[in-house]
């Protein structure tokens, strides 16, 4: 739950008196040009950063986040980085599951191979594999649908609403359509 | 158990890095090396000078190493995941803190007594020194780690942790070469001693703790 939310970095206002609350089953864009502080919000709402004003109150702990940046340990192999979200979140993550998930994301070749070696694009998937591993309630996703393909993109698509149909719930930043069906649009950067 | 799995990941992280983790040790060898065979030739009772140079020298490593334990997390993100699992966060801060000990302080404190050796010290001496250093060098990760965590999302942060952690170290410092010199000269040491251990044990308490809501801080830049 958000409650008077303000941002105000440097001279510029990002957001003034924002109330969102995110229900079990909630699924919000977030939508606005460059600078208007989707991604900040998003920090916020995760608790990486803290407003200038108001209160966010989480009924869920850890949320899963996920920012520009891909959130995997880059000299680590893709299974080690499942092992080490498994390890982080106290889930269980056995041999079938694991071959699963990555055979669904089709990263099953790429098991071994660092995280280094791959496409931003199936860095983009593993980080999603990651957040699946976490079974978190809250998902925060910063412009989840960057560098992947169509097929990449469908299948995110597919598994944010899986996931909200489930009961979990979803705050995705974009600065263009998500085409996401049922999501609620929050405009930042409007008066 | 998840404090091992950690502490395995930290481990394979630091030798994957390769040259990077282990320029800091190269650094010391080649430093206390040069010192101690060059000055041995000036000064005759020597042993003295060769703690001297071994201890200023662990704190040069320690702050040439310690400025990467948390900026390559940082930079892919996992920092900032971590932060997110809060009670993960004491786990994944200790066996940071261990893996980073491991790396450099275990071989710093087999080094720097067999240096002494090398250089004609007296076997007790070198043992004394050896002793000095294990327990002081978790002091030197901890404390240092904890600057680090601070700096972590600045761009010229390394610069910036070497003024500010220098002073930090100077108690450290001024005990562990205390207690050397004392027992080189034969005379009682028990109070430097002490006060080397009651600083590991005050580490030990605050810093593990400390160090996670202090990354959640700087993330927060």
């Amino acid at each position: 739950m958000v409650t008077d939310l303000q941002c105000q970095p440097g001279s510029q206002e990002l957001f003034k008196a924002l109330c969102i609350t995110i229900t079990a089953g909630g699924m919000f864009e977030l939508r606005g040009p460059n600078g208007c502080g989707k991604s900040t919000l998003l920090r916020i709402l995760a608790g990486l950063q803290q407003p200038d004003a108001g209160k966010v109150t989480r009924f869920v702990d850890p949320v899963g986040y996920l920012g520009h940046k891909f959130g995997l340990a880059s000299i680590m192999t893709v299974q080690e980085n499942l092992h080490w979200y498994s390890t982080l979140c106290g889930t269980r993550l056995d041999k079938p599951r694991a071959r699963d998930l990555l055979e669904r994301f089709n990263l099953r070749t790429t098991t071994n191979r660092l995280i280094q070696e791959l496409s931003a694009g199936q860095k983009r998937r593993c980080s999603f594999i990651c957040l699946l591993i976490g079974s978190y309630k809250l998902w925060l996703l910063d412009e989840p649908f960057s560098s992947l393909d169509s097929l990449g993109e469908e299948l995110v698509r597919e598994l944010i609403q899986e996931h909200c149909e489930n009961g979990g719930s979803a705050v995705i930043a974009s600065h263009a359509s998500s085409r996401m069906a049922r999501a609620d649009q929050i405009e930042l950067g409007i008066d | 158990m998840r404090l091992w799995a950690l502490y395995r990941r930290e481990l394979l992280i630091q030798f994957r890095s390769g040259v990077e983790s282990f320029i800091p040790i190269a650094f010391f060898f080649l430093v206390v090396g040069i010192f101690a065979f060059t000055l041995r030739t000036l000064v005759t009772n020597d042993s003295k000078v060769v703690v001297s140079v071994v201890w200023i020298t662990t704190l040069f490593t320690s702050i040439l190493s310690l400025d990467n334990l948390f900026k390559r997390d940082h930079v892919d993100g996992t920092l900032a995941v971590a932060v997110l699992h809060t009670d993960a966060l004491v786990s994944i801060v200790v066996s940071k803190l261990l893996a980073h000990w491991t790396v450099t302080g275990i071989p710093i404190t087999l080094m720097g007594p067999a240096i002494g050796l090398l250089t004609g010290m007296q076997f007790e001496h070198a043992i004394m020194l050896g002793f000095t250093l294990l327990i002081c060098t978790p002091t030197i990760t901890m404390l240092g780690a904890l600057l680090a965590a601070l700096i972590v999302g600045l761009s010229r942060g390394g610069e910036l942790l070497t003024i500010l952690i220098l002073p930090l170290y100077i108690p450290i410092l001024l005990f562990g070469i205390g207690v050397c010199h004392l027992h080189i000269e034969s005379a009682p040491f028990t109070s430097e001693l002490l006060w080397c251990f009651a600083l590991l044990s005050g580490a030990l308490t605050a810093i593990p703790l400390a160090l996670g809501p202090v990354l959640k801080l700087s993330q927060d830049s």
